[in-house]
């Protein structure tokens, strides 16, 4: 189990973080999203907790590109189940028509969360052994729980 | 069963008359075999009306059946998501005719509270529904009054849907009775 130090060390060195809180956790680039949970797991956190993401809609005459058009944040939790079952979380920005590699070669445990992640706020990820929707009906069009989805959006043949 | 009439003759009668269908209606009620169909919190309350302390065993109806081919009636009770619409309708189309179907809570009536893009705003939108039981969830009571009604329906062959009504008016409708008779 690293220390809080060798953690610093990891986040700043390796993948360029230098800034984070508790309510803020550190916010790393989506290529390295596989391989920061593969170091990760080789450091003892093996048990993969949850994965949430939220649509964050395009703000208009933002400087950067991704809050210009419009982008997805995903928060990603691993816990380590021996040592004072710590958890490790990270966040991750993809646009919206970009894709995140998928961590299920890495934890079984990912199917079905990112295909949740997937169905409702439509992230796409890459390799993705079984990328259906989880709660929808399959031939559901749309993401429901992205902010540009109109609540009274009609969807036959019962509503 | 009130259509029976005895043959007369005395005490040495020992037949009597009725219409087929009264006959029929009146075995048939009294032998409900049940599909529970249960989705969610509901699910709770039904297992409430089928303990001892409400008994529904003494309508005829208790004993479940967990394959739609076997069942008589099946209880929808409970929230259904756009998801589980084709499996609702699915296994009412496994059921045996006559079948009847009761939508046990407001969620299988109309949606209850979830006015939402993933539920079914009542169940009557996929299969015919016999007798809805109002309720977030029902009193045992008024499943109850709902099983009786449904007997009621399928002695008269009624096929008209029909809803619970509750047993004592809200508060306010009293008052109001009240104030109207007292005029
Ligand atoms: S009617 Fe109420 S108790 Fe029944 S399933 Fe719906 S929310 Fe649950």
């Amino acid at each position: 189990m690293p220390t809080p130090e060798e953690f610093r060390a990891l986040l700043e060195d390796d993948f360029g973080v230098s800034e984070w809180s508790e309510k803020q956790p550190p916010l790393i680039e989506a290529v390295d999203h596989h391989r920061l949970a593969e170091v990760l797991k080789e450091r003892g956190y093996t048990l993969y907790v949850f994965v949430v993401a939220s649509h964050r809609p395009g703000v208009e005459g933002a400087e950067d590109a991704l809050t210009a058009a419009g982008y997805i944040e995903l928060a990603t939790g691993l816990r380590s189940p021996t040592e004072n079952s710590q958890l490790a979380i990270w966040r991750v920005r993809v646009g919206l028509d970009e894709q995140l590699a998928t961590l299920v070669d890495l934890f079984a445990g990912a199917d079905w969360q990112e295909r949740e992640q997937f169905d409702l706020v439509g992230v796409r990820f890459a390799g993705h052994p079984d990328p259906r929707r989880l709660m929808l009906p399959e031939d559901w069009e749309g993401h429901p729980l992205r902010r540009d989805y109109a609540i009274n959006t009609p969807h036959p043949p019962w509503r | 069963m009130g259509e029976m009439t005895f043959g007369g003759g005395g005490e040495d009668a020992n037949f009597f008359t009725t219409k087929f269908d009264a006959l029929l209606g009146w075995a048939r009620k009294y032998s409900l075999f049940q599909y529970p169909f249960v989705t969610a919190c509901c699910g709770m309350e039904f297992m409430a009306v089928a303990s001892p302390r409400y008994d529904m065993a003494r309508f005829g109806a208790e004993a479940p059946r967990f394959s739609p081919r076997q069942a008589d009636v099946l209880w929808v009770v409970g929230t259904v998501s756009q998801r589980q619409g084709p499996v609702l309708k699915r296994i009412y189309e496994q059921m045996t005719e006559p079948k009847w179907v009761i939508s046990f809570g407001t969620c299988a009536s109309c949606g209850g509270f979830y006015d939402n893009y993933t539920t079914i705003p009542g169940i009557d939108k996929v299969i015919p529904v016999d007798v809805y039981i109002p309720g977030c969830p029902p009193r045992p009571e008024a499943v109850l009054d709902g099983l009786m009604l449904l007997m009621d329906k399928i002695q008269n062959g009624n096929k008209d849907p029909i809803v619970v009504p509750p047993r004592e008016l809200p508060k306010l409708a009293q008052l109001r009775v009240k104030k109207e008779a007292a005029r």
